[in-house]
């Protein structure tokens, strides 16, 4: 089985422990690593491409002190090693203009608003993890008992 | 790679080396070198099957560049200074190289073995259909006369999905008719044993329908490339003439059996498919050749003169110059499940052509043996092995020995439609097996669906494997004796080996005829 | 209004014509009436000098005077023209009540007058053209000004109007969320006590676990924890979460070894245990958290004002600095306030002072924002001398034009398109307002790249 990392950003560290309990119920399956900035995010991210590990998703608060969500998700979106990687933006305080970044110059693949429903978090999550997996061509069966349906069935309909 | 599929590995590569090193002699057969590599190689191909270390497409590509370099006639060798220091080709106790290496263009060819290009073509219609609708819009359609009430709905699902993995992937046809069908599924009490009924006769379904065409599933391309090898071609309109009827049956019996043990509540049902047929130039390329090729297939050469393999090349050439299938799509084709098979022609080929069947088959004496006997133990093994592992992976392990022992048995076996009827039944039970989660991908897709446990699944697979067994023998008795089958040509080692039978010399049948 | 010369050369001639006579010239004392509502009056009448002022009562449907319901129409100074309309409408009847409002002295003409060099210059209404035009102008502007006056005392009083309610809403909201918050603290002691207690009667591991996740202060950093959860997920071969516990729980490998051996068998099971109490000890802060800023909330919204000695401005600021927790939120806050303890006291009121340097710290911060500022920072930093103490609040952001740099402290000013955001009161007029109140002053020093408020305020009462 490969491993495949969730990556969890959040300066607010009971914040940050809240999302990381919620995705409890992935964690037989992924490894979930959290950061508390931007710049330790990349640090992270850094130390599991060298690991030659995936990153199969990053969940990113907004505001944060130094570089915001919004930049390291966009950072993310840019660089090749991450070309599938999955990306959350959950936050609060973001804007108008902060949303239209997010799409634009970051390809979010969902926005959350805090406080977020815990069962919908993780229900995206797998629906996105689930993608990574079929687009990355990792032996799915692996995973099965976590993997999104609909995503499935229709990743393999084509197969 | 975790350090149980580690462990799992070793042990099949030790128990594999160690093969290299029994005593045959002693059990009664004398076998050089180059046989005793290939007895590994079975081996480690089987453990590794059924273990899983490796995805199993990936056992196979290792079974053919270890077949290259170990048993072929351009094996490995180092030499150094002119002198040749060691050489997988030359027996070292004579020095003089083996008379029974494989050909090495033999082995490479398996990939491009007609009865891979014929599974190509069938992935090249499958892609189209799915790429432009076909296949949801013939749902849509095929679905309407079976109206609301749950249980015709049921066996209208199961008929479509049999007919629709007759033409795809079997896995692929139950990722659609699951996706169709979960909307609707969650309307359904939670309390309703119906819901079940339903998950399950996807997988059933698609599994069984599979049976139906030479290009409905991989057993089947193994069990025809024996044959033909065999010289007892079984044609694409042949197969489907005993394999459809065989299908419709059996899905009438499951849909029966479904009903029984999971009676459904729910008064009405109505599954909406949307979308509707698409008119565009393409789309209507891809209607005409998949009916023109179907057609092709169905008459079979006696009509237009074209074997079904080079039938099966025909869309391939019209896909692509109308790019109906396009680069992408050719790169995103399954070549793993063709890995696979060719893996197991390969098997077969090492098999015969190093002349190990020969002298194994002429330690054993099976053809003293009751033929409908071994026809049903052979059954019984290979379905019994399909529950835990590939189905492909367990007709390309098992069809090239049954291949090789129903050669001996000559004529013994005519009664009961000669080694064609054994094949045949062989790869039926390789498709038989349903019963676990792991015993299939749709299985598997039905399983997670959270709608049927394992018990339930594990009910219904094993009664349907018992009755479709059944079901099998009483039809290829019947076959052979309306005489439908080509009876094989008897391998050498029949003839010579086999002490105190009677060898019956083949009946030439009217139905088809001997090629070559 | 037509201010040509050519025009002030027509006036100044008529002035001189017609208004220059002594017998047509009288004074009358400051309150004398000039004229009375509704009677005849076939004069026109230049002022002179002094001041007037034209009253008149409201009238109801049927054009009758309503009692007692006075208003002001205008007033006029020296130069002004009076009773121009009843005049040449040759109505001859006053439309308002002119009295005087300073000793005045006024000339007039009446019908009898008669028209001077008309052949020259025209009738005696050709003549006045130019006055008429003038005094049309005059009223004209006055009725803009008039209406421009009540537009913004209407504003103001609205302002005012909204953020008396603002805070009397916030008080409110306050006093609701404070007993709410009261609960949730309370009952999660309660909680933790019980399961603490229950705990310690069911396996001492697992109450021992529970307490020190409730009672964890260790802070370590997030690269830290996750090198060594990593360490002991390979050393103990846990689970990775049961492993990110043991990393809190244990600072090194060797402390880990030495925890209670049956913990380290069982941590996958107990790391449950630890992190329901570190759950609640995130709820208690949380708690906390949310008190405070219910409390600071309240001191804002809460309108009784008393000043008294012995107000802390340190306090003032961390009350300030937590209700601005949201804004100030990705940003950087230095704090040079001192010791505390020896800073002095003020004389003050603690609501008034927060909502000093609310106001500068979220000025700061929005111009901050709409600038896109990197890095932005916020430096509050506190001196004081004998007599006074002094707050200056600096940020990074891109600084006030020195065109604006008056014009912020007006109530109507804003540079932002939507007003409410917190809806405190009126920003930066508000800061001016109390400051001069308290006899202190501001100082606004700004380049792009730093800008500073420093608040000065004395120590005593203002004699």
């Amino acid at each position: 089985m490969e491993k495949i990392t969730i990556l969890c950003v959040d300066d607010q560290a009971e914040v940050l422990d809240s999302v990381v309990r919620d995705l409890r119920p992935l964690q037989a399956f992924f490894r979930v690593e959290e950061a508390g900035s931007a710049d330790e995010a990349k640090k992270i991210l850094d130390e599991i491409c060298r690991n030659g590990d995936y990153i199969g998703l990053v969940i990113s608060d907004h505001v944060m002190p130094g570089e915001t969500g919004v930049e390291l998700l966009g950072a993310i979106f840019r660089d090749d090693r991450f070309a599938d990687t999955k990306k959350i933006l959950l936050t609060g305080q973001a804007n108008h203009a902060d949303t239209i970044r997010a799409i634009n110059e970051a390809r979010v693949d969902n926005y959350f608003e805090k406080p977020w429903k815990p069962e919908d978090l993780v229900a995206t999550a797998k629906k996105l993890l689930t993608q990574f997996i079929l687009k990355k061509g990792i032996e799915y069966k692996d995973y099965m008992p976590i993997l999104d349906q609909a995503a499935l069935l229709e990743n393999l309909r084509g197969a | 790679m975790t350090k149980v599929k580690a462990l799992k590995g070793l042990i099949a590569l030790a128990l594999a080396v160690g093969c290299l090193f029994l005593p045959y002699e002693s059990f009664g057969v004398v076998l050089n070198a180059v046989e005793i590599r290939v007895i590994a190689i079975f081996v480690l191909a089987a453990l590794f099957w059924i273990l899983e270390p490796f995805p199993i497409w990936t056992t196979s590509m290792f079974v053919i560049v270890l077949m290259l370099l170990t048993v072929s006639d351009k094996g490995l060798m180092f030499s150094f200074g002119g002198d040749t220091l060691f050489s997988m080709q030359t027996d070292p106790a004579t020095g003089e190289k083996f008379s029974n290496l494989v050909s090495s263009k033999g082995l490479m060819a398996t990939f491009a073995d007609p009865i891979i290009m014929l599974f190509l073509g069938g992935f090249f219609l499958a892609a189209a259909a799915t790429k432009y609708k076909l296949d949801m819009n013939l749902a849509r359609f095929l679905l309407k006369p079976f109206g609301t009430n749950p249980k015709f709905v049921l066996l209208g699902l199961m008929t479509i999905t049999a007919v629709f993995s007759m033409f795809m992937s079997n896995t692929a046809t139950a990722a659609m008719m699951l996706a169709i069908l979960a909307p609707v599924l969650s309307m359904f009490d939670e309390s309703d044993k119906g819901r079940a009924a339903f998950a399950l006769a996807i997988p059933i379904a698609a599994n069984v329908g599979g049976m139906g065409t030479p290009i409905g599933t991989p057993p089947n391309a193994i069990a025809l490339k024996a044959l033909a090898d065999m010289d007892a071609s079984v044609s694409f309109g042949t197969w489907m003439l005993f394999g459809v009827p065989y299908v419709v049956i059996l899905i009438l019996l499951s849909w029966l059996l479904l009903l029984w043990l999971f009676p459904i509540s729910k008064p009405k049902m109505e599954l909406n498919v949307g979308g509707e047929f698409l008119k565009t130039p393409k789309a209507i390329i891809v209607y005409v050749t998949f009916t023109v090729t179907v057609l092709l297939w169905v008459l079979g050469k006696d009509i237009v003169g074209i074997d079904s393999n080079i039938v099966a090349m025909i869309p391939m050439a019209v896909f692509a110059l109308s790019q109906v299938i396009t680069k992408k799509d050719l790169n995103g084709m399954s070549w793993d499940v063709l890995w696979l098979v060719a893996g197991g022609f390969a098997l077969g080929v090492g098999l015969q052509k190093t002349g190990l069947a020969e002298h194994l088959i002429g330690a054993i004496p099976f053809a003293s043996w009751p033929a409908f006997g071994l026809m049903v133990g052979a059954g019984v093994i290979c379905l019994f092995m399909a529950n835990f592992m590939s189905h492909t992976a367990t007709a390309a392990l098992l069809v090239p020995i049954i291949a090789a022992v129903g050669g001996s048995l000559g004529g013994s076996l005519d009664g009961l439609g000669g080694v064609t009827a054994l094949l045949v039944s062989v790869a039926f039970a390789s498709s038989l097996g349903m019963s676990l989660p792991i015993s299939t991908p749709p299985n598997a897709l039905a399983h997670a669906t959270g709608l049927v446990d394992t018990k339930g699944m594990a009910k219904t697979g094993v009664a349907i494997g018992i009755i479709g067994m059944v079901l099998t023998y009483v039809m290829m008795i019947v076959l052979a004796h309306l005489g439908v089958f080509t009876p094989a040509k008897t391998t050498d080692a029949a003839s010579v080996s086999a002490q105190g039978t009677t060898i019956v010399a083949p009946v030439a049948t009217t139905a088809a005829p001997v090629a070559k | 209004m037509i201010q040509s010369a050519e025009f002030h050369k027509k006036i100044s001639r008529i002035n001189a014509d017609y208004f220059a006579f002594p017998d047509r010239i009288f004074a009358l004392k400051k309150g004398e009436k000039l004229v009375r509502e509704g009677e005849a009056s076939k004069r026109l009448y230049l002022l002179l000098s002094g001041n007037v002022i034209a009253y008149r009562h409201r009238r109801d449907e049927s054009g009758e005077r309503i009692p007692d319901s006075l208003y002001q129409v205008f007033r006029a100074g020296p130069g002004s023209y009076i009773g121009v309309q009843s005049f040449f409408s040759r109505l001859f009847r006053s439309s308002c009540e002119i009295v005087a409002e300073t000793n005045i002295e006024v000339a007039y003409i009446d019908e009898t007058v008669e028209a001077v060099e008309p052949e020259k210059f025209g009738s005696l209404i050709e003549q006045f053209v130019p006055t008429m035009v003038h005094e049309l102008a005059l009223r004209n502007s006055r009725v803009f000004e008039h209406a421009a006056e009540k537009e913004a005392a209407i504003h103001r009083m609205h302002r005012s109007e909204m953020s008396a309610t603002l805070g009397q809403l916030a008080a409110g909201l306050a006093h609701e969320l404070n007993n709410a918050v009261g609960v949730l603290a309370r009952k999660t002691d309660f909680v933790s006590a019980f399961i603490e207690e229950f705990l310690r009667s069911f396996g001492k591991r697992e109450a021992e676990l529970f307490c020190r996740g409730r009672d964890n202060q260790a802070v370590y950093s997030s690269e830290d924890l996750r090198s060594r959860a990593r360490e002991y997920e390979r050393l103990f071969k846990i689970s990775q979460p049961a492993a990110k516990v043991l990393a809190r729980i244990a600072p090194h490998a060797d402390s880990a070894k030495e925890l209670d051996r049956k913990i380290l068998s069982d941590i996958e099971n107990l790391a449950r245990f630890w992190e329901i109490g570190h759950d609640i000890r995130d709820m208690q802060l949380a708690a906390k958290h949310a008190a405070g800023i219910v409390r600071s909330v309240k001191i804002l919204g809460g309108g009784n004002i008393r000043r008294e000695a012995g107000t802390d401005v340190h306090e003032s600021i961390s009350e300030a600095v937590s209700l601005l927790k949201p804004q100030l939120r990705g940003k950087n806050l230095v704090a040079e306030l001192g010791n505390a303890a020896t800073f002095p006291k003020i004389f003050g009121d603690m609501t008034e002072l927060v909502q000093v340097w609310v106001n500068i710290v979220k000025n700061a911060c929005d111009a901050m924002n709409l600038a896109g500022t990197p890095e932005p920072t916020v430096r509050i930093t506190l001196s004081h001398s004998r007599e006074n103490i002094s707050v200056a609040i600096n940020d990074n952001g891109p600084g006030v034009p020195v065109s604006l740099k008056e014009k912020i402290f007006q109530p109507d000013f804003s540079t932002k398109k939507s007003g409410l955001s917190f809806g405190l009161g009126l920003g930066l007029a508000i800061v001016r307002r109390i400051v001069d109140d308290y006899g202190g002053s501001i100082l606004l020093d700004s380049v792009p790249g730093s800008t500073t408020f420093t608040i000065t305020l004395p120590i005593d009462k203002p004699q």
